[in-house]
C-alpha cells in the first residue's frame, strides 16, 4: 500500500512537471492558444493526489491533519483543484508556472516527511464535522492565499513590460492587468473569509467543548505552535484587505502585498507544522507511525 | 472542355486613378453580371468588385471566346478604352485562378494582410451572383470552397488577430492593460485624423464614454458631434482625466500639454485608478516621465509601431501556414474539377466496351443456337463482368486523379486508344 502511495504521488509529480513543461512552451510561443494540454495534466495530477488521499484515508483510517506529510498531499490537491479552475476561469495557463513548482514542491517534500500517522487522538477527530470544515477551510484559504500571489505575480510581471516597453510572447498571452489584479484581490479576499470563518469554527467548537474539549483548553491557545500561526496569517491579510478597502490601494501596491502573502503563508505553514505543538493541535505528535 | 477563368485587376497591378474607373456600385451588379454572363463562351460568373480589386471570375468554354469576352467586358461596360487597362489585366486559369481566389478570400493578397473584410465580400458578391441565377456547379463549389478557405485560416492560424495599423495597435495595448474595453471611458485630445480613426476603432471596441478634449470648446463640439463624444475644455490641471481611463493625444502645442506635475495630482485624486496614455503626436505632448508613475502607462508612436512592426513579422509566418492551408484546399478542389471533365470520357469509355460486348455475344450466341436459355444466360453474365473488370481501373484511375493535368492526359489517351470520339459520332 506504502508504494501504491508513493507511486501516485510521483505520478501527480510526472503531470505536474509536463504541465510546467507545457505551460512554458505555450508562454513562449505567441501564436500558441490551445490549453487544453495544460487543462488535461492538471486534471491528472488532481486525480492522483485524491486516489492517494483516499488511500490514506481508507487503509490507514486517517485524516490528512495529523500528519506533516499528509497535510502536504492535501494541500498540494486543493492547491491544484483551485488552481486548475482559476486558469480555466480567466484564461491564463501561464500561472502554472507558478503554481507547479509549488506543488511539486510540496509533493516531494511530502515523501521525505512522517506520512500515514495513526494515533488514537487522530482518529477521534475523524468523527468531528467541526473539525474536517474547520481544516478544509484552513487548506481552502491557503491555496486561494497561493492562487491570490501567482496572480499577483503575473500582475507584476505585466506591469513591468507595459512600463518598460520590451515585449516578450508572454505579454501577448496574459490578460489585462485590470483582470489579474481582479483575480488576485478576489482570491485573497475569499481566502480570508475562509480564514476567519476556519478560526471561528476553531473558537465556537472551543467554547461548546465539543469533541474538541479532549484535546485541551483556552490556555493552550499561546502555546500552539499552529494556532499562533494561524493568527499570524489572519493578522497579514486582515491588513491587506484593510488597506484595500479603506485606503483604496490597487495595482502594483495590492499585487505586492499578495505576493508576500505567499511567504507569510508558507511561513506560517512551516511553523505550525515544524515546531511541536503543546496545545490543542497537540494530536499532531505521532504515537504510530506506518511510513516514515 | 470547360475551364475557370480569373480576370481583373487589383491594387498590385494597377494605380488607384485606374482601379477607380471600375469601380462597381453594388446596385448596378445584378446588370453587369447578366452583360458578362450573356457573352460568348461564359456560362457561369462572379464579379468581385472590392476598392482594392475588381476581378471577375468565369466558366468558359475555349480560351479565345473567353478573352474576347471580358476584354469587351471591361471597355463596353465601363467605357474605358482597352489600351489604358491591357497591360494591367491579369488572367489566371484553372489551378491558378483557383488559387488566387482562396488567397483573395484568406485576405493574403489583400494590400494589409489578415483584414477581416474581404471573407465577407467575397460572400456578399458570390451571393448576389447566385441570386442573378449567373452561378453554376463549377463556380458554386469554387465560392463555397473558398469561404471555408478564409474561415480556416481565421480560425487556424493568427493571422487576423495581430494588430498591423496605430489604431488597432493602441486597442491591443488597451487590452493588455484593461481586458475589456467594455464601460471604459476615453479621452481624445487632438482633432487629427488619427484621433478620429483611434476613437472609432475604441468606440467598436465596446468604449461606453468619449470626451472630446480641445483648448477651443467650439472645435470640440464639432468633432464631438462627428464621433459620438462629450466635448470638454482642455485645462492644465487636466481635470477631465478624472474619469477617463485612457488617454488618446494627437495634437500639436509648444508646451507639452500632459506634465507629470498635474498628472501626479490628478492621479492622487483618481485614488491611483489605472490609466493608459496613448501619445500618437509627433512632437510628445505628454511628458515621457509621467511612464514612471505608479498606474500610469504611457505610449508613444514609437511603442506603437515597434507592436506593429512584430505583429508583421508573425502575419508573415502566419502567412505561410494559410498557404499551406489553401494548398490543402486547392488539391481538393482540384480532383473535383478532375472528375467533371472525365466523366463524359468515362460514360463513353463503358458505352464503347457495352457496344463491343452485346456485338460479340449476338455473334457467339448465333453460332450456337443449342445452348439453353440458362447456357445464354451464363454467357451474358460472364460477358458483363469480363467488360465490368475491364473497365474498372481505368475509370477509377481517371476519377481519383488529383491532377487536372494527369487527368486530361488519361481522358484524351483513352478516347484516342479506344477511338471514342468517333464511336460518339457514329
Amino acid at each position: 500500500m506504502e508504494s501504491i502511495s508513493v507511486i501516485l504521488i510521483l505520478a501527480a509529480i510526472g503531470c505536474l512537471a509536463a504541465n510546467f513543461a507545457y505551460s512554458l512552451r505555450f508562454a513562449r510561443n505567441r501564436q500558441e492558444n490551445r490549453t487544453r494540454t495544460g487543462f488535461v495534466f492538471s486534471l491528472l495530477a488532481l486525480v492522483f493526489l485524491v486516489a492517494e488521499f483516499m488511500l490514506v484515508s481508507m487503509v490507514a483510517r486517517n485524516v490528512p491533519l495529523t500528519s506533516m506529510g499528509d497535510s502536504m498531499i492535501f494541500f498540494a490537491a486543493v492547491l491544484v483543484a483551485v488552481s486548475t479552475s482559476a486558469a480555466r476561469v480567466s484564461g491564463s495557463q501561464v500561472i502554472w508556472l507558478l503554481v507547479s513548482p509549488i506543488t511539486i514542491a510540496l509533493c516531494a517534500l511530502s515523501l521525505g516527511a512522517d506520512r500515514w500517522l495513526s494515533t488514537t487522538a487522530a482518529q477521534q477527530t475523524v468523527n468531528s464535522t467541526f473539525l474536517i470544515i474547520h481544516v478544509l477551510f484552513f487548506v481552502l484559504s491557503y491555496a486561494l492565499f497561493s492562487i491570490g500571489a501567482a496572480f499577483g505575480a503575473l500582475f507584476l510581471l505585466q506591469d513591468s513590460v507595459l512600463k518598460t516597453k520590451n515585449y516578450t510572447p508572454l505579454f501577448f498571452k496574459l490578460p489585462g492587468l485590470t483582470k489579474l489584479e481582479k483575480y488576485s484581490v478576489r482570491s485573497v479576499m475569499v481566502g480570508f473569509i475562509l480564514l476567519t470563518l476556519a478560526l471561528s469554527l476553531a473558537f465556537v467548537s472551543l467554547q461548546g467543548a465539543g469533541p474538541l474539549a479532549t484535546f485541551g483548553s483556552k490556555r493552550h491557545l499561546i502555546t500552539d505552535a499552529t494556532v499562533i500561526a494561524s493568527i499570524i496569517l489572519w493578522v497579514y491579510y486582515a491588513i491587506f484587505a484593510l488597506l484595500r478597502l479603506t485606503l483604496g490601494w490597487t495595482g502594483r501596491r495590492v499585487c505586492y502585498l499578495s505576493l508576500i502573502g505567499l511567504f507569510v503563508v508558507f511561513g506560517t505553514y512551516i511553523f505550525g507544522k515544524v515546531i511541536p505543538n503543546r496545545g490543542l493541535h497537540g494530536f499532531e505528535t505521532p504515537t504510530t507511525m506506518v511510513v516514515k | 472542355m470547360i475551364q475557370i477563368v480569373a480576370t481583373g485587376l487589383n491594387h498590385r497591378t494597377a494605380p488607384v486613378d485606374l482601379r477607380e474607373k471600375f469601380a462597381l456600385p453594388e446596385e448596378s451588379l445584378p446588370q453587369a453580371l447578366q452583360l458578362l454572363y450573356t457573352l460568348p463562351g461564359v456560362q457561369e460568373c462572379v464579379i468581385l468588385s472590392t476598392c482594392n480589386r475588381v476581378e471577375l471570375y468565369s466558366v468558359e468554354e475555349s480560351e479565345a471566346a473567353g478573352e474576347r469576352g471580358t476584354a469587351s467586358f471591361f471597355s463596353e461596360y465601363f467605357g474605358v478604352e482597352q489600351s489604358q487597362y491591357i497591360n494591367h489585366l491579369y488572367r489566371l486559369y484553372d489551378e491558378k485562378a483557383a488559387r488566387h481566389l482562396f488567397s483573395v478570400a484568406s485576405s493574403l493578397d489583400s494590400m494589409i494582410v489578415g483584414e477581416p473584410q474581404i471573407l465577407g465580400q467575397v460572400k456578399d458578391f458570390f451571393s448576389l451572383a447566385q441570386a442573378a441565377g449567373t452561378t453554376g456547379k463549377v463556380l458554386n463549389s469554387l465560392f463555397a470552397r473558398a469561404l471555408s478557405v478564409g474561415k480556416r485560416t481565421r480560425t487556424e492560424t493568427a493571422i487576423g488577430e495581430l494588430a498591423v495599423s496605430v489604431p488597432y495597435a493602441a486597442i491591443e495595448l488597451a487590452k493588455k492593460v484593461f481586458d475589456s474595453l467594455k464601460g471604459k471611458s476615453v479621452a481624445i485630445l487632438g482633432r487629427g485624423k488619427m484621433s478620429e480613426l483611434t476613437c472609432r476603432h475604441l468606440k467598436r471596441a465596446g468604449v461606453d464614454g468619449i470626451y472630446v478634449v480641445n483648448r477651443n470648446l467650439d472645435n470640440a463640439v464639432d468633432f464631438a458631434k462627428r464621433v459620438g463624444g462629450v466635448p470638454l475644455e482642455y485645462k492644465p490641471d487636466l481635470d477631465f482625466l478624472m474619469h477617463a481611463d485612457v488617454l488618446v493625444c494627437s495634437t500639436r502645442a509648444d508646451q507639452p500639454l500632459v506634465t507629470r506635475e498635474a498628472l501626479e495630482k490628478i492621479m492622487v485624486r483618481r485614488r491611483h485608478r489605472i490609466l493608459l496614455l496613448i501619445d500618437i503626436s509627433v512632437p510628445r505632448e505628454i511628458d515621457p516621465s509621467v511612464n514612471d508613475l505608479e498606474n500610469v502607462y504611457l505610449f508613444n508612436i514609437d511603442h506603437l509601431q515597434n507592436i506593429i512592426e512584430e505583429n508583421r513579422t508573425l502575419r508573415t509566418e502566419e502567412a505561410r501556414k494559410a498557404g499551406a492551408i489553401i494548398e490543402d484546399e486547392l488539391t481538393q478542389f482540384l480532383g473535383w474539377i478532375a472528375s467533371l471533365d472525365v466523366v463524359p470520357t468515362i460514360k463513353a469509355f463503358r458505352e464503347h466496351l457495352e457496344t463491343l460486348r452485346t456485338y460479340e455475344i449476338s455473334r457467339v450466341l448465333k453460332d450456337f443456337s443449342g445452348f439453353d436459355h440458362d447456357q445464354r444466360q451464363l454467357v451474358e453474365e460472364f460477358s458483363k463482368a469480363l467488360i465490368n473488370k475491364i473497365g474498372h481501373m481505368p475509370s477509377i484511375r481517371l476519377k481519383t486523379t488529383n491532377d487536372a493535368d494527369e487527368a486530361r492526359i488519361y481522358s484524351n489517351t483513352l478516347r484516342q486508344l479506344f477511338d471514342l470520339e468517333d464511336s460518339e459520332k457514329k
